[in-house]
């Protein structure tokens, strides 16, 4: 074997690497999704009562984004101290037992859920909001481990590609990225069509498990070269065992799933048994905890910020808990017109401020923080930022609002409304990711500003045509007016991205393109908690008005069309309030420093 | 001898008999029992969930029930908390049973009680009905009662009885229409107070309904129209 052939045969292997380390980052990307179609027909599944439990059922999507964005914050430095085959293997692990507790919410986690509220609480808690409490545990471990795996990824690209060719690997994994959660919505909405919603998590697991066991064999070099060590014995025991249950336990339910009937019946009791899933869960657990225990590293590296966090981690739960949370009580007393937040929500916001505030003094003094702070004196630096997250919450507002408006004013069919809605959503997300492309092109002409801002404008526009839909709107229409705010939202992307990376040193470029998308991600869950809260406010006053204009005799006939009214109504309102935040948006994109021309687009989503 | 050899045996087998038969108590005796004891209940909390095919409560609106929870005052009042889902919407609807008729409310779109006609496909009131409910049930419509044994049931010591009846005569003790054709009633029964606990009735058709009842005796509160 000549040395000639050597470094091409690391080149192959290394894009091999990369091809498996894509597939787990295109799911966890899908799952961040994949619920906006399908999370009515989750509600109805689980018997949620929109009155009492629509702005919990939200946290199955807040929950997520949260945790991903923690976790993309967190992991990669994780992934500096460990070492990345492991770090990588570990977030494969959680996101196995993240699909597991979602796919089998309404069964043992269910009764877990419920004896602890018991344990708490005593009396008799709903099964039905046990087992959504115990979908979005199951969400949030999920998250933690699917945002790890684009940090860890792109880390990766730097262990196995010489520095001169390492921008069209990490093109490449944003590029997966983006489409993941892209298609998340369709491919949701097809899925229902033909299989109950739990068995899209079901199939993350044996394909999950099969890349985690190839990426550790073929990642063993790169292993050996940071001296990363590999599990004990009984850590491989643990980890093989509690791999082999829960596939066997996820291919069962596919392949009952695709030959319903006796099986299903077989299937109930095979989730139901509770010391089955109680050894799962710990071995799962386990299994990640050996695979976190490893060689103490002999480099002094960057330590892990803890402290930072738990603390923006903690600011952004109050958020979101502060800004979404409603009145609590019997179907009676739940939405009271008066308060538009309920009396734990000022406590709580001041609670996440004041964590805020701790967050950005501890890193102002950690030897290896979460963010720099620095960066954020760079004019550009902070405007990108604030402009990505009011893109988040524009985004948000499209794929909260849209399946709300087709389950309940298009069709009363649960399946065929979530295919709709994951159609219309493509019709926003696909526009969006392609957009990314011209606005690279824009901006190496233009400068950042013109792309920013005429991508505001474009999206502003697109929402406000869409804040006249009416129950006659065709869809043909919908998806005009969203693909329409999708390109602009799209053009936006890589000027943002750009202007970031180009504002701050070389060495900060891959923290500085993080925070970029942390930013998105936390504008989308402020748009999700601040969004649903609107949303059902506002439909219990319009409705209270209107059903007091019809008296008492109303017939059902009446009410139910007052309720199409009214959300038609709450979703225009929900659409003009996007086209102003990009409205507002603009003067910020107008502020920005004008870029050179001819410098090179950014990553990309 | 032989006759003090028959006496022995004679009195060991009547000893051996009581054990096995659980103390002395049948089926129909616990039966007898747990009716009147349940006619003797003051207050009471319950849930009911169903499975299988669906319970329409109007099916012009494509109104169909779900599950309830609720409680119960002697001698008259029931109040239930139903859930209810037309279409991919489900919703929390109030329905109160009174000595002066049924009301409900199911905000935002009706705030409060007003007046209301029930199908008789779902209809929890009639469990305390005095004419069709668990009393009558138990000791009129169930036919070959069986005790399957004794059960934990949630940290309560029960009896677990079975037996089979008429599922269109079943509707005082599940508060819904249950299918036509013979019906298997599983009831736990609460082996200090014989009240029940939970009782299962699966229908011709495979669907089941589950009710269960707790908190007896506690105080509940119960809305006025």
């Amino acid at each position: 074997m000549t040395t000639r052939s050597e470094p091409q045969r690391a080149a192959r292997q290394a894009w091999v690497i990369l091809a498996l380390v894509c597939l787990p980052v295109f799911i966890g990307a899908l799952d961040l999704t994949i619920v906006s179609a399908v999370l009515p027909n989750v509600i109805v599944d689980l018997e949620i009562p929109f009155q009492t439990g629509a702005d919990e059922a939200a946290w199955v999507v807040s929950g997520y984004l949260l945790a991903y964005t923690v976790s993309v914050a967190l992991m990669g430095r994780v992934s500096d101290l460990i070492g990345r085959r492991r770090t990588y293997f570990i977030a494969l692990l959680i996101f196995v037992l993240g699909s597991w507790l979602v796919a089998g919410a309404t069964h043992a986690p269910a009764v877990w859920m419920s004896r602890l509220f018991r344990l708490i609480e005593g009396g008799r808690p709903d099964p039905s909001f046990m087992a959504l409490y115990a979908l979005i545990g199951g969400r949030v471990v999920q998250a933690l481990g699917a945002g790890a795996m684009v940090p860890v990824s792109m880390a990766l690209v730097g262990d196995l590609f010489p520095p001169g060719e390492r921008a069209i690997p990490l093109g490449l994994v944003a590029t997966v990225d983006t489409a993941g959660w892209v298609l998340g919505a369709l491919y949701g909405g097809a899925m229902v069509q033909i299989v109950e919603w739990p068995v899209m998590f079901w199939i993350n697991i044996p394909v999950t498990t099969l890349v985690a066991v190839i990426t550790w064999r073929q990642l063993a070099p790169t292993a050996e070269r940071h001296a990363e060590g590999g599990l004990s014995r009984p850590g491989w025991g643990v980890v093989i065992a509690g791999l082999v249950v829960v596939n066997a336990l996820a291919l069962f339910e596919i392949g009952s799933a695709a030959a319903p009937g006796a099986l299903a019946a077989f299937s109930s009791r095979l989730l139901s048994l509770r010391w089955l899933a109680l050894g799962l869960a710990l071995a799962l657990l386990a299994a990640v905890s050996f695979a976190a225990i490893g060689p103490k590293r002999t480099q002094r590296g960057p330590r892990l910020d803890v402290a930072g966090a738990a603390l923006i981690t903690l600011a952004l739960v109050g958020l979101n808990v502060g800004l979404g949370g409603t009145q609590e009580g019997s179907p009676g007393q739940a939405l009271q017109g008066g308060l538009a937040l309920p009396p734990y929500a000022i406590p709580v916001l001041i609670g996440a401020a004041a964590c805020l505030g701790g967050f950005v003094w501890v890193e102002r003094r950690s030897a290896s923080p979460l963010f720099s702070l620095e960066q954020f004196r760079d004019r550009n630096v902070s405007l990108a930022c604030a402009i990505n997250l009011l893109v988040g919450f524009c985004l948000m507002v499209g794929l909260v609002s849209v399946p709300l408006f087709i389950n309940t004013v298009v069709t009363n069919v649960v399946e065929e409304a979530a295919l709709i809605s994951g159609l219309l959503l493509g019709a926003l997300t696909i526009p969006m990711a392609l957009a990314s492309v011209p606005g690279g092109m824009l901006t190496r002409r233009s400068g950042y500003r013109v792309p920013t801002a005429l991508g505001l404008l474009i999206a502003g526009a697109g929402f406000f045509t869409a804040q006249g839909w009416t129950p006659e709107i065709t869809r043909t229409a919908m998806a005009l007016n969203l693909g329409l705010a999708g390109i602009g939202l799209g053009l936006t992307v890589a000027p943002i991205s750009t202007a970031v990376i180009n504002a701050v040193r070389s060495a900060e470029r891959g923290a500085a393109s993080a925070l970029v998308l942390i930013m998105r991600l936390v504008g989308m869950t402020i748009g999700t908690s601040l969004m649903t809260n609107y949303g059902l406010q506002r439909s219990t006053r319009l409705t209270e008005s209107l059903v007091a204009a019809l008296g008492e005799n109303a017939s059902f006939a009446e009410l139910a069309a007052v309720g199409t009214q009214v959300v038609t109504q709450v979703i225009n309102e929900m659409m003009l309030i996007a086209a102003l935040v990009c409205a507002a948006a603009v003067i910020l994109a107008i502020l920005l420093r004008p870029g050179d021309r001819g410098e090179q687009a950014g990553q990309g989503l | 001898m032989r006759r003090v050899m028959l006496a022995v045996g004679v009195i060991s087998a009547l000893i051996l008999l009581a054990a096995c038969g659980g103390g002395g108590v049948t089926p129909e005796q616990l039966l007898a029992d747990s009716a009147q004891a349940m006619k003797d209940v003051q207050t009471v909390q319950w849930a009911i969930e169903h499975e299988g095919e669906p319970i329409v409560l109007d099916p012009t609106q494509g109104l169909t029930a779900l599950s309830a929870t609720g409680s119960y005052q002697a001698p008259s009042s029931v109040y239930a908390m139903v859930k209810v889902q037309a279409g991919s919407i489900v919703a929390q609807a109030e329905v109160l049973w009174t000595a002066d008729g049924a009301f409900f409310k199911l905000p935002p779109l009706r705030p409060n009680f007003g007046p209301i006609e029930l199908p008789g496909t779902f209809n929890p009131a009639d469990i305390f009905n005095e004419e069709v409910g668990i009393p009558h049930v138990l000791t009129e419509v169930l036919t070959s009662p069986t005790l399957a044994g004794e059960e934990d049931l949630e940290g309560t010591a029960t009896y677990h009885l079975t037996a089979q009846a008429a599922g269109e005569d079943l509707s005082g003790l599940v508060g819904g229409a249950v299918a036509e054709g013979t019906a298997t009633v599983d009831l736990w029964i609460n082996k200090d107070s014989k009240e029940l606990v939970r009782v299962i009735v699966t229908e011709a058709d495979g669907s089941t309904w589950t009710v269960d009842f707790f908190s007896y005796g506690e105080p509940v509160e119960i809305p006025t129209p």
